[in-house]
């Protein structure tokens, strides 16, 4: 195993840019599952970005909040005004693992590491967070919900690092985050949904899921029927919106039937109500 | 709208956990024990880490080995190509054996080396080709189980139904595996066992010594449930080996998943049955055919219904194990016990829905005493059973039930033997060898000795855990305090006696003149000498007292759950509220680890009845989550409020108390379940899937 | 074979990247309030080092994989699971484990019986000390909650959560 220990993200870029095949290391809650087991692993190169202090930063500006890259659940808990403008990042947060892992996982890991699972990444999606990808040439921002090509496969080349989050400052007047797990803490999910409505005129619905798809997935189906202010009378009246935007498969925390119903009530009983077509 | 709750709550649902009883101190149970207060002897070097476990025991020198395990659940062994694994740096030594293997998990050699890592990459570098085999991963994959056909003529109502149980693993915090530390002419083995002379009886060649030659010390060990029992385990018997050749400490212990896939497991069920019933809830009549899921292994697949602890006229009952490609059972808390628990008390309550009655009622009726029907009428009070709503009946998105089970348990005591010794200085050493898997037996020995002789626990030290000392029952069957508890008394008595004897023969009285109360010794009923006073008078050696008890002595034990929940109908999610679990204890010795043990009985039943699972991949045999993060066991959150109700009523004699607390919880919640949403779940354990599957069918 | 080539450096505020020791990487760290020098392999797990190097055995392996929490130790005052840590990622961090809190203060805990086979108890108790010495945490989160990473298979989780109220003296926190 080899393992590189770069002082600055100038660094760690100079790294990238030579070795194509660096693996970035944060929090490592990821990596090291049944490390001792995983030997093809162990055969990798690794960039360990865990001491680069520039990158543990919560900013906030007069238009977004800037997490950088080895912003930790545990630090947004901590974050004095997070849970004010951005209460969805504190209700993921809580939910990621327990506290021996919200300690040490980042948000930024949490993206890259690409599972369809992730709990923080739904909620980032839902506030519109943009990624900011920095390799030697500069850096550049995607959409989050632009981010993922496929199963565990995004658009950060192989030069890039993420090196920080951005979510634009706006006002909401509803958001929700559910997670359905095994258990209530320590478990990963079988659904889970994050939703947000922007108070600007006229709305704008985020709604994301994830584990029903290969990736964590905006459902555009169901943002339209909300944009369209379409009648909605029971869990079922979300099934053809449900079936267009999500392909969940049968696994073995849950089955593929379960989570497509259990995402339409989810959906119904969070927006029954928050909506005059919705009754 | 922001949602707060960790757990969804739809449409307004109760909070989540409401109560806020105080679950410690137990008012119902203080005054009913030898000793109310007392805290673990052992607690403070727990809590601290200084206790030692097997799996601490890292000695100088120590070589660590590991078994090559096949990957597959049928696959044979063609080649071995260990050239690349012989060179990995602190490689020892390899031994792999081409053969055919028959389920995941099953060793075909070992790894030895200086560290754990070298162990490792030596296991990774190995080219094995391994040729799959077709495979069999359950009893369906065999057995065709369908519903069954008949009913008794005079029957008023039958129900028929099918019900089926997964195989769940022990799971112990600690794993299987031990070191042997062979010096050529001694040895010492640390084992984490249930039973520290089953494996001193059990090396034979693999040490080469006698009993006498070597000692197994196991003083702490990291939970076991029946795992553990027998003999050294090849975990040991490789260490053993390896050390005697090697002549160095041999470390062998488990990772997580070898711990599911080949330390033994509480074997899958299927039920099927047929039972006929009268409208006064009588049972005419029935069959039931039950099936149990043995993996690799010949037997030992029992389910016990129908248990006995109720009364059923002509019920027919077979049993068949059903191999397949997978690890065998090995005894697990109440072997055969829970499984067939959940098909009795679901189908008892399924009878009742027939009939109309409230399954309490059916239960009270049909259970074979009144000892059961007190503690149904006990726990129906404490539960607040008057609340059940009618099956079915509730609309809301969040619905609460209510179900009921019973427990029975008994087993005859193997024997077992004690020393006490009193020392001139006053203190009391209490030995014997049998070990503490978490029950606190060290702490129940030292409150029979002191009891037994009438002084602070203070001043008694106890030794157990090594098989120097006078040998001990196995931790198996629930045994082991309803025989060590005796033997430890009666050795403590006769150590007292002894002392006695010498107090007489310096002042010319009688033995029976004296007596101890509270650590004064009294002559006559009046104050003689405090007990350091009189135990000046001992020779150096002091007075040992020794005691042996014989087979026989019985722990029999009867109990009932009653449980609570909410169903979140939206989800499926079950929240278990309040967990009532009343059990019949006998003479209780320490009422914090009687509570304990009851406590902890319930948790595995609600974790078997909500999460626990061995999946297997019906392709290639191979356990799909061996691990703790897909193999679920139940968290702090999802605790109930659990009460345990040590219910002596007259009873003398220690009772069993492991195995019955875990009987009747997973069939009790199953009830509860039912009763809450109208539809029985059948099929264990109850995830959300299948309980919305329940309520759909219930729909339609 | 995966031993390391790691560019490294003795000391991890230092500007430049320098080379390797034998394929391994030296860290200094703090350790129960002692500093400590050690050359580790890459591939080490902080719960390896502790224990197998360490003889720092009171930190338990239960799954491997940070659900079980019997391997937590703090870093920087964060409770993490040792067995998910690269050892090396502790360079210049202080690390404590079970085996650095003062055992005077833990009666709570042993009188409420939150022990049973003590397997999962150092790492319970590690995470109880750090909520003990941070009680503010209970403003936002349940003890269960904070609790939720540490199993226990046999005793229950009552007599922690209720040991841990009697010691933090807050007797209402642990009903969510």
């Amino acid at each position: 195993m080899n393992v590189l220990l770069p002082n600055s993200l100038a660094e760690a870029c100079d790294f990238c840019a030579k070795q194509p095949d660096l693996i970035p290391l944060a929090g490592a809650t990821d990596l090291l599952v049944h490390w001792p087991l995983r030997q093809a692993e162990h055969d990798k190169t690794y960039l360990d970005l865990s001491k680069l202090q520039e990158l543990r930063t919560i900013t906030w500006s007069a238009n977004s909040l800037t997490l950088g890259a080895l912003t930790t659940y545990w630090d947004v808990l901590q974050d004095p005004r997070a849970k004010s403008d951005f209460p969805l990042l504190i209700e993921s947060a809580r939910q990621v693992g327990a506290i021996q892992i919200q300690s040490r996982g980042t948000w930024a890991g949490n993206i890259a590491n690409g599972s369809p699972a992730a709990d923080g990444v739904p909620v980032l999606m839902a506030y519109d967070a943009s990624v900011a990808l920095t390799s030697k040439s500069g850096t550049r921002s995607v959409p989050l919900h632009e981010y993922y090509t496929g199963y565990r496969k995004s658009v950060r080349r192989s030069d890039e690092l993420i090196s920080a989050i951005s979510i634009p400052l706006r006002r909401y007047d509803f958001a929700v985050f559910h997670k359905v797990g095994a258990r209530r803490a320590q478990a990963i999910t079988k659904i889970g949904l994050a939703m947000t409505r922007e108070s600007a005129k006229p709305a704008t619905w985020r709604v994301v899921a994830n584990s029903v798809a290969a990736t964590v997935k905006r459902c555009a189906a169901v943002e339209n029927l909300l944009h369209a202010g379409a009648p909605i009378r029971k869990p079922e009246d979300f099934a053809a919106a449900i079936a267009s935007d999500v392909t969940p498969i049968d696994d073995i925390r849950s089955t593929a039937d379960y989570r497509r119903t259990v995402m339409a009530r989810l959906l119904y009983h969070s927006l029954k109500g928050v909506s005059p077509a919705i009754s | 709208m922001i949602k707060t709750d960790v757990a969804p709550t739809l449409a307004g649902g109760p909070t989540l956990i409401p109560t806020d009883m105080p679950t410690t101190n137990r008012p119902m149970n203080m005054g009913q024990s030898m000793d109310d207060n007392t805290s673990r002897l052992d607690g403070v070097a727990k809590i601290t880490g200084a206790a030692k476990y097997s799996s601490d025991m890292l000695l100088p020198n120590a070589v660590f080995a590991r078994f090559v395990r096949c990957p597959f659940g049928a696959a044979n062994l063609e080649t071995v190509d260990d050239s690349a694994a012989r060179k990995v740096p602190g490689v020892i030594d390899i031994e792999i054996t081409p053969k055919a293997c028959t389920y995941n998990g099953q060793p075909v050699g070992h790894v030895v080396a200086e560290s754990p890592v070298a162990v490792n990459r030596a296991l990774k570098a190995l080219k094995l080709n391994w040729k799959k085999d077709s495979v069999k991963t359950s009893i369906r994959d065999t057995k065709q189980v369908g519903l069954l056909k008949g009913n008794a003529p005079d029957a008023d109502v039958t129900i028929r139904a099918v019900y089926s149980t997964p195989v769940q693993t022990h799971s112990s915090l600690e794993t299987h595996g031990g070191v042997v530390d062979h010096k050529g002419d001694k040895a010492t083995v640390y084992a984490s066992t249930q039973g520290t002379f089953s494996v001193r009886d059990g090396f034979g060649d693999a040490l080469s010594l006698k009993g006498s030659d070597f000692e197994v010390v196991c003083e702490y060990v990291g939970g076991g449930f029946g795992s553990k029992l027998g003999g050294p385990g090849k975990e040991l018997m490789l260490a053993a080996k390896l050390s005697q050749k090697l002549k160095r400490p041999a470390y062998v212990m488990c990772n997580r998943a070898e711990e599911h896939l080949d330390t033994g497991n509480r074997p899958s069920s299927v039920t099927s049955v047929w039972l006929s019933l009268k409208k006064d809830g009588s049972v005419v009549g029935g069959e039931v055919m039950t099936y149990g899921g043995v993996g690799v292994a010949n037997g030992g697949g029992g389910c016990n219904v129908p248990s006995g602890r109720y009364t059923f006229a002509n019920v027919n009952k077979s049993h068949e194990d059903v191999s397949f490609n997978a690890g065998g059972p090995r005894a697990f808390r109440a072997p055969g016990r829970p499984q067939g628990a959940f098909a009795e008390e679901l189908m008892l309550d399924e009878a009742a829905a027939e009939l109309g009655m409230d399954p309490l009622a059916l239960k009270r009726k049909l259970a074979i005493d009144d000892v059961y029907r007190e503690m149904l009428d006990q726990g129906a009070k404490l539960i607040g059973w008057g609340e059940r709503k009618a099956n079915g009946s509730q609309t809301s998105v969040m619905r609460t039930g209510f179900g009921v089970g019973i427990a029975g348990w008994g087993s005859a005591s193997p024997g077992g033997n004690a020393e006490v010794v009193i020392h001139p200085d006053g203190s009391v050493e209490s030995r014997t060898g049998t070990q503490d898997i978490g029950t606190g037996q060290r702490t129940t020995m030292g409150i029979c000795t002191a009891d037994a002789i009438g002084i602070p626990l203070s001043m008694v030290t106890v030794q157990i855990g090594r098989s120097s000392l006078p040998p001990g029952p196995g931790s198996g069957g629930s045994v082991t305090s309803p025989t060590t508890a005796p033997t430890m008394m009666n050795a403590a008595t006769q150590a007292r006696t002894k002392l006695f004897e010498v107090l007489a023969r310096q002042g010319g009285d009688n033995a029976a003149d004296f007596t101890v109360k509270d650590g004064v010794v009294l002559k006559r009923g009046e104050k003689f000498l405090s007990w350091k006073d009189a135990c000046a008078k001992l020779p150096a050696d002091g007075v040992m007292g020794s005691a042996s008890t014989g087979d026989g002595g019985k722990g029999n034990s009867q109990g009932v759950q009653f449980v609570k929940v909410v169903v979140d109908c939206e989800t499926g999610i079950i929240y278990p509220k309040h967990v009532i679990a009343i059990q019949s204890c006998g003479r209780v010795i320490c009422r914090k680890t009687a509570e304990s043990q009851i406590i902890g009985g319930v948790i595995q039943g609600l974790s078997y009845g909500m999460f626990e699972n061995r999946i297997l991949d019906r392709n290639v045999g191979a356990m799909v989550n061996p691990n703790l993060e897909w193999y679920k066991i139940l968290g702090p959150c999802e605790m109930p409020h659990i009460e345990p109700v040590l219910w002596a009523h007259g009873q003398t004699g220690v009772k069993a108390l492991g195995e019955p607390p875990t009987i009747p919880t997973a069939g009790a919640l199953a009830c509860a379940v039912f009763n809450a949403i109208g539809a029985p779940v059948r099929h264990l354990p109850l995830t959300p899937d299948k309980v919305l599957s329940a309520l759909e069918g219930a729909r339609s | 074979m995966g031993f390391a080539t790691s560019q490294s450096s003795m000391n991890h505020q230092s500007t430049q990247s320098s080379a390797t020791l034998n394929g391994t990487i030296a860290i200094r760290f703090t350790l129960n309030g002692r500093e400590v020098e050690i050359a580790v392999d890459p591939t080490e797990r902080l719960l390896d080092t502790l224990r197998y190097r360490l003889n720092l055995p009171g930190s338990k392996e239960g799954c491997g994989e940070g659900e079980c929490g019997a391997c937590t130790v703090t870093i920087d005052d964060l409770p993490a699971n040792s067995c998910l840590v690269p050892t090396f990622q502790v360079r210049g961090c202080n690390v404590r484990t079970i085996e650095s809190i003062p055992t005077s203060s833990l009666q709570p805990m042993l009188e409420t019986g939150a022990t049973q086979c003590g397997a999962c108890t150092p790492g319970v108790v590690v995470t109880a000390n750090w909520i003990k010495e941070h009680s503010s945490v209970l403003a936002s989160h349940t003890l269960r909650a904070l609790m939720a990473g540490n199993l226990c298979r046999c005793t229950g989780y009552d007599g922690i959560i209720d040991g841990l109220e009697k010691w933090i003296g807050n007797p209402k926190g642990g009903r969510p």
